[in-house]
């Protein structure tokens, strides 16, 4: 054995959730990502330990994340979300046709992963986390709390705040603390590694660049973490080990056998029809049931019926050449190391699945291959690979994220930039108000707790980063205009001694991200 | 009315939830359409109070500051507000390393920029305005790393996370290591700034 393969998914998801609608089109964000990626992929864990194909992972659960999957409105509208394309499935298939084998493959995959969920995972995403974690296969790092930028965030002592929540979040979960943190977006500047070593985190991940241009520039380069002087191991993400199942142009997932994710068959079916199953308004939103395959570089009118044997073919042979090319690059690089190298391979978890649909199976059949078949590479999770080197070079990581570009102009730019004065400006009311309120009442503990969320959710990287990317935009601007409006409603009232009581129990239902949240986590140290 | 009607009495009680209200779980059907109702008032209000917050907002924040943003290599965002000052125009001036660099005349009251600077430099802006012939300062920023693709070498140092010691670590070929690593710069770099 040559040297180690280290994929990391990173699953995030901002937290949204709207209790004053029956039907909220952003919640199922949430509920896409658990049955398209969640599921699947654990699902396929567990079916590698029954097969005993032993296999390491590395994975962060963001708190956003975590606080929906734990959330039983969210969880009863996910039921509610399944079931209706089980029986959407179910009297498409008794109309026959063309498509019958694929949907009734869809049925199949709902029920299979439906009842996975409801009896495996007792109704619980997180409790697979779990016990992949309690058995070793899976390693589970946090993140800040919100997924906020922390080099966008001025305040110190908030830049703490969400490493120290995030680290909370994970102990209340899985009862310990996390060694490795997912920085939101990967986004890395000093003081960061100070305050990840002030809170006890041993790891992280940043880009490439950020090794790359490490001070002095690491010797193995992305091929073995280095440890900054606070004692922080940055480990680097291998540009080509990503590239190659990241991108839909050049990577295996625009593989015209694979499915087409563009093309859902709601928007084929007649509104009156399906009723029951679109928005009670009469708008159609995707089913999640997809059965074309992407075909070609042709229109959406064009694409042919998915055919799943040949898919899984293509999934078979992705496999073994993607683990072909890490058995090269590890073996050229052992031979001129000192130790056994690391290729770090981190994405998006919702990639798998959600986007590429052949996704999980890719993983599946990859850490099949390596065990059976491949004698230079191994699967490690991170601090497996800390555990066998220990011994690191010293070298200050470089100002990088992992978003286009490589630093922070997908955030910062000319029409998301007037979001960050707010931000300041709310942080700095946050630090003060928590030493001008002494002896709060109840009333005002509440009051100041919801202080504390709405800033948070203020700071979550994803309302720039839609705004940006011009998806969601509307939603995206609503939401960091209403959490920096609400937090300064709730500001002023708590000065002015009127806190609006039945807004305050509203948002304590709606933003309930952080139930153990206490303000005085905002106190500065004196 | 009508419409809670044609509801469980499930469905009504997560609805008297999100109303918040009380012994919802020991209340008859109709008990639960009246509760809601006398609820609902006050959630209209609160509908409306929500529609604001979440449409209007200005670009200010009608709060005097001054930020300093890291952007990208060689660029930072400024931003600022002052609040109660006479004077219309003032100058922002800019700092690296802490040595003055550049001064540029501003609005006072409000404004935005992204400024110019050398990558890898510590940034720092102070706003101010003349008074009889001075200069006198109003605000300082926060302070900034710039970001950089430059590459720094130096020494190799080693250290055992477990012991904290430092130590000497064999290299196999320095000369190999170093192609291979430009390799996948590149790569990098062609990654980060391709429009996928």
């Amino acid at each position: 054995m040559r040297g180690y393969l280290a994929i990391v998914l990173h699953s995030h998801l901002p937290f949204v959730k709207h209790p004053e609608e029956e039907f909220f089109i952003e919640e199922n964000w949430l509920f896409e990502a658990i049955l398209e990626s969640y599921l699947p992929l654990l699902y396929n864990f567990y079916r590698l330990k029954k097969e005993d194909i032993p296999f390491k992972i590395t994975m962060s659960l963001t708190p956003p994340l975590s606080n929906m999957l734990l959330d039983a409105l969210l969880m009863d509208r996910f039921k509610r979300y399944v079931n209706s394309r089980i029986e959407l499935t179910k009297e498409l298939i008794k109309e026959g046709g063309s498509a019958k084998e694929n949907l009734i493959f869809y049925r199949a995959r709902f029920e299979t992963l439906f009842n996975f969920f409801e009896n495996e995972l007792k109704g619980n995403v997180i409790n697979g986390f779990k016990k992949l974690e309690q058995d070793g296969d899976l390693e589970v790092i946090t993140c800040s709390a919100t997924h906020g930028i922390l080099p966008l965030e001025v305040h110190r002592k908030i830049q703490e705040v969400q490493v120290q929540l995030g680290i909370e979040n994970y102990r209340q979960i899985f009862g310990k603390d996390p060694k490795g943190i997912w920085l939101g977006e990967c986004a890395y500047a000093p003081p960061i590694s100070q305050i990840l070593s002030k809170y006890g985190i041993k790891y992280t991940i940043l880009d490439a660049h950020g090794l790359f241009n490490a001070k002095p520039a690491p010797l193995y380069g992305i091929h073995a973490p280095i440890v900054s002087e606070d004692g922080v191991v940055f480990f680097g993400r291998d540009p080509e080990a990503s590239k190659q199942v990241w991108s839909a142009k050049e990577g295996y997932p625009g593989d015209f056998n694979y499915r087409e994710f563009y093309k859902d068959i709601v928007y084929e079916l007649d509104s009156e029809k399906i009723k029951k199953y679109i928005h009670p308004a009469g708008f159609k939103f995707d089913s999640g049931i997809k059965i074309h395959r992407i075909t070609g570089h042709v229109g959406l009118d064009k694409k042919e019926l998915y055919n799943r044997n040949k898919a899984e073919e293509m999934v078979e042979i992705h496999a073994g050449n993607y683990m072909f090319n890490r058995e090269r690059q590890i073996e050229y690089l052992s031979h001129i190391m000192d130790r056994k190298p690391i290729v770090v391979a981190p994405f998006d978890t919702e990639l798998f699945g959600h986007w590429w649909f052949e996704g999980p199976d890719f993983l599946y059949k990859l850490f099949k291959k390596i065990h059976k078949d491949s004698s230079l590479v191994k699967t490690i999770t991170l601090s497996q690979y800390l555990e066998e080197y220990p011994v690191l070079q010293v070298s200050s990581p470089a100002i990088s994220s992992w978003g286009d570009g490589g630093y922070f102009k997908v955030w910062l730019n000319d029409s998301t930039d007037w979001i960050y004065p707010h931000l300041y400006t709310i942080g700095k009311k946050m630090l003060g108000i928590v030493n001008k309120i002494k002896n709060p009442n109840e009333i005002q503990k509440r009051a100041l707790n919801m202080l504390g969320r709405e800033l948070l959710l203020a700071e979550s990287s994803d309302w720039a980063f839609l705004i940006t990317v011009g998806t969601a935009v509307s939603y995206a601007k609503e939401r960091q205009t209403f959490h920096i409006n609400a937090f300064n409603k709730i500001y002023n009232e708590i000065l002015n001694n009127n806190i609006d009581e039945t807004f305050l129990d509203y948002l304590e239902q709606r933003d309930s991200i952080f139930p153990f949240l206490n303000y005085n986590i905002f106190t500065e140290e004196r | 009315m009508e419409e809670l009607q044609k509801l469980k009495r499930k469905e009504l009680i997560r609805i008297a939830k999100i109303y918040g209200i009380k012994n919802r779980n020991k209340m008859k059907k109709n008990e639960l359409i009246r509760a809601i109702k006398k609820a609902r008032k006050p959630i209209e209000e609160l509908r409306k109070t929500e529609e604001k917050l979440k449409r209007e907002l200005s670009k200010k924040t009608e709060e005097t500051h001054l930020i300093v943003l890291p952007k990208e290599p060689g660029y930072v965002y400024v931003n600022w507000e002052v609040k109660g000052k006479e004077e219309k125009v003032g100058t922002l001036i800019v700092f690296e390393d802490d040595k003055e660099k550049f001064s540029i005349p501003v609005n006072l009251d409000y404004g935005r920029s992204y400024i110019h600077v050398e990558e890898d430099k510590k940034v720092k802006v102070e706003l101010g305005v003349e008074k009889n012939g001075k200069f006198e300062t109003l605000l300082e920023s926060n302070e900034v790393i710039v970001p950089t693709t430059k590459k720094t070498e130096g020494r190799k140092e080693f250290r055992d996370i477990k012991t904290f010691k430092m130590r000497k670590e064999g290299i196999i070929s320095e000369e190999e290591i170093k192609k291979v690593v430009e390799g996948e710069e590149k790569t990098a770099k062609e990654i980060k700034y391709s429009k996928e």
